[in-house]
């Protein structure tokens, strides 16, 4: 079920119901309808992927129970080891089978041997990455002894596939969104706003910015032989926006939503556009994912508390396995080593922690300076951007070289702008960075308290420009996320 | 709870009719006489449209018949009904608008466009019915093919999604026509010529039609129809009927060649069961020449003027109206 129709918001009002006038007597019956809409909600897309979410919560849940009996180290370990290779196994089957045999066949046949292996049409399960992830930390934790394993199977079910951030995250931690589900949850009026401004503002992240960049985007990214220079910079930004419009809209509705049953959901996005280095973006874009790998990857492996060499090895692990978990595709994996080249030399000159306050606190506008570097910051992950979009490296370098030699680089007129006014989508953007600019220090777009008349007013003129754009924006069929295929 | 489930209702109705508001405004100012878009229907809906010749069709009829040329040579006031991209089910709702609320004319002119007898599964450019949504023949002409109908009615705006800068154009061309198409009784003047592009991809378009010889006839049912029952409405009301299939570029004619040949034969048909003019110009001497063409199937000024000389001709010669 996509946040973005009419099932979702038929969907989410009944349950809203049911959660707080029918089941807020009994916690667990509370959790059971939780477990059961998540299932409907990720049903909706084919029944046949509940077995392998039913079947990766109870191994988990059972690996957990076992871990807490276990006092055996080496058992221990295997008990974790065996969720791992299951979680992952699962993963890597449904995933990356398919990638790696190609792979294999390529190589073998780069030497001379033809080998024949037959690949499958495998369908991918949405969100499998996401929820493989967030059970993979509960594991761990237990594992760790940083979290009790818990006895409650629903409960359990219910944080595994908690349908707001089933599909597309944030993917949660079992020690911040577990214990969640053992205590009784109230709706605090202001919590309850927040979560529809929240939600309010993810619909016209995906509907108005995201939705009607990739009308441009698709055509450009499609047909970038035919277009211009400057056509296909104006497609590499659009798909900037395109991609942080649905994906940020994504968290942002599945954190709102969260919020309306009473549970917290951790940031995935704070304003990564207006970062100042590559170190800063990545400590706003996609924050749960960038963590996840942090903590259950990169430290582990030593981090930077590690010889120089080492810790360089540790980031260009950690960014390309970020690239390789979007997808089973070089490009991914070309656009992780990138990030990687770019956080580089900050670490190297260790700058890679400054910026940790949010952009220019006391001032409206930035400074010339923040202003270049977030400018030269958007740049360099608008052009790694290139080889996320591109289908294969070679349609991705093809691209590159078009900006480059395509003649009449300042003529954008492209078949869909031909058709479609840009127009609009300009001023839609503006909007969207202004608002985006002004709410940066707030966890939530319009949170800002105001006390005074023209601050309400102006508040509402910007509720109802954002309800005429969603409006305006809204597509004959709804479109689906980008990440619900990672 | 109850201060959060106040709140949303507050908010939301207050959103509501603020969004309603505007919707009202943007309704009242294209209805307006002087709106290009919607000049025509304004003209029909307030029932002010007196015409003695009237012209239906698609955007071909539109671009091909300068009513102020035939107006001239035949002397009698002539209005273009064309209206682009519409299948012949559809054209329905600007036939039946029209004679439901106007004086009927003496002379109609049905140009044939091949291409639009197809059955509707969709509509085309919804824009050019807007605000008139709500009017009986809309609602009956589409039922069962406009599916956001019903949402485009409860949610305000929703019907003008997609069209931002429609709108204002629209709004704008109310103070200043510069916005507008040349528009003279319904007749859009295209003073432009075929770019070099466009007549490749065309050419590709035929390469590819070689391919596919065979159509389903069947599918032309609704279109056919929606023709006989214009007829046989004229028929009855005593108006003059003259079916014309208008040129088209000659490169063109190979296109669905089937196709054409079959809807040709059901034509004469009809002309001669009905006793009527049917007049096809598919290989008339301005089919030949591509400076009368902006593209493959439309005329440019040039060849509307050449070619509504020759209509307007062609209704005095026949020597059928009395005046």
């Amino acid at each position: 079920m996509l946040f973005n129709s009419i099932d979702f918001a038929v969907f989410l009002p009944i349950v809203f119901i049911l959660y707080w006038f029918v089941t807020n007597k009994n916690l667990k019956l509370q959790n059971l309808l939780i477990v059961l809409a998540s299932f409907l909600f990720y049903g909706w897309w084919d029944f046949r992927f509940l077995t392998l979410i039913f079947f990766s919560t109870t191994i988990d849940y059972l690996i957990g129970l076992g871990l807490s009996k276990e006092q055996d180290k080496t058992k221990r370990k295997i008990l974790l080891w065996v969720s791992i290779c299951f979680n992952l196994g699962f993963l890597g089957f449904f995933k990356y089978y398919n990638f790696f045999l190609d792979n294999f066949i390529s190589a073998f046949s780069f030497f001379g041997s033809d080998i024949k292996l037959n690949s499958l049409s495998i369908i991918l399960p949405v969100g499998i990455s996401f929820y493989t992830f967030q059970t993979l930390s509960y594991t761990i934790d237990v594992y760790k002894g940083k979290l009790n394993p818990t006895k409650d199977f629903i409960a359990f079910s219910a944080f595994v596939s908690f349908f707001p951030q089933l599909v597309a995250g944030p993917i949660e931690r079992a020690t911040n969104l577990l214990p969640q589900f053992y205590t009784k949850r109230n709706l605090k009026y202001s919590t309850a706003i927040s979560g529809m401004r929240q939600i309010l503002w993810g619909l016209f992240k995906k509907i108005v910015i995201a939705d009607t960049c990739s009308i441009y985007v698709d055509d450009i990214f499609q047909n970038y032989t035919n277009y211009s220079g400057s056509a296909l910079i104006l497609g590499a930004v659009l798909f900037s926006f395109q991609i942080y419009g649905d994906f940020s809209g994504y968290s942002d509705i599945a954190i709102g939503t969260s919020k309306l049953f009473g549970f917290n959901l951790m940031d995935n996005f704070k304003t990564p556009y207006f970062s100042r280095n590559i170190a800063e973006f990545w400590r706003r874009w996609h924050i749960s994912l960038s963590t996840w790998f942090r903590d259950y990857v990169y430290i582990p492996l030593g981090g930077s508390r590690t010889s120089k060499k080492l810790a360089i090895r540790n980031i260009f692990i950690i960014f390309i396995v970020s690239g390789f978990w979007h997808g089973a595709n070089w490009t991914y994996i070309i656009w992780g080593t990138l990030n990687a080249l770019y956080f580089l030399p900050s670490f190297l000159i260790k700058k890679n922690k400054t910026h940790r306050t949010p952009n220019n606190i006391h001032t409206f506008l930035p400074s010339i300076k923040d202003l270049i570097k977030i400018l030269y910051t958007f740049s360099l992950t608008t052009f790694a951007w290139i080889f996320f979009r591109s289908k294969t490296v070679f349609d991705a370098l093809q691209f590159i070289k078009g900006i480059f030699t395509s003649s009449n680089f300042f003529k954008i007129q492209t078949a869909k702008t031909y058709i479609l006014d840009i127009r609009p989508l300009f001023i839609y953007l503006t909007f969207f960075l202004i608002i985006d600019w002004y709410y940066r220090h707030e966890d939530v777009v319009f949170n800002k308290s105001s006390t005074s008349k023209i601050s309400k007013i102006f508040k509402y003129f910007v509720y109802t420009f954002t309800v005429i754009s969603i409006i305006l924006s809204i597509k004959n069929q709804s479109t689906s996320f980008i990440y619900f295929q990672f | 709870m109850k201060k959060f489930i106040l709140k949303l209702i507050k908010t939301t109705l207050l959103l509501y009719f603020i969004t309603f508001g505007i919707e009202l405004t943007i309704d009242f100012y294209l209805a307006k006489e002087n709106s290009c878009n919607t000049n025509t229907w304004h003209k029909i809906y307030s029932g002010k449209l007196k015409t003695e010749i009237a012209i239906l069709g698609t955007s071909r009829a539109e671009a091909h018949y300068d009513t102020e040329i035939i107006s001239s040579i035949t002397g009698l006031k002539t209005y273009n009904l064309g209206i682009s991209g519409t299948h012949y089910d559809f054209l329905n709702i600007r036939w039946k608008s029209f004679i439901n609320r106007n004086k009927k004319p003496k002379v109609l002119i049905l140009d044939l466009d091949p291409g639009a007898l197809k059955n509707s599964t969709e509509l085309y450019g919804k824009f050019q019915y807007l605000p008139y949504l709500n009017s009986a023949e809309y609602k009956s002409v589409t039922k069962g093919i406009d599916s956001d109908y019903l949402f485009e009615k409860i949610i305000p705006l929703y019907k003008y999604r997609a069209y931002e800068m429609s709108v204002y154009k629209q709004l704008k061309s109310l103070k200043n026509p510069k916005y507008c198409h040349k528009n003279v009784n319904g007749y859009i003047e295209h003073d432009i010529s075929w770019i070099e592009r466009d007549y490749k991809k065309f050419k590709k378009i035929l390469q590819k039609d070689k391919a596919h010889k065979e159509y389903d006839l069947n599918i032309f049912s609704q279109g056919l129809s929606t023709i006989n029952s214009i007829i046989e409405y004229c028929e009855k009301h005593n108006i003059q009927v003259y079916l014309i299939w208008s040129p088209s570029y000659y490169e063109s004619h190979e296109y669905q060649l089937t196709l054409k040949k079959h809807i040709d034969s059901i034509l004469k048909k009809t002309s001669n069961k009905k006793h009527i003019k049917y007049l096809n110009y598919s290989k008339d001497s301005l089919c030949y020449d591509k400076n009368y063409f902006y593209n493959s199937s439309h005329m440019n000024k040039n060849g509307a003027t050449l070619f509504s000389k020759k209509v307007g001709e062609l209704i005095i010669e026949s020597n059928i109206l009395v005046q």
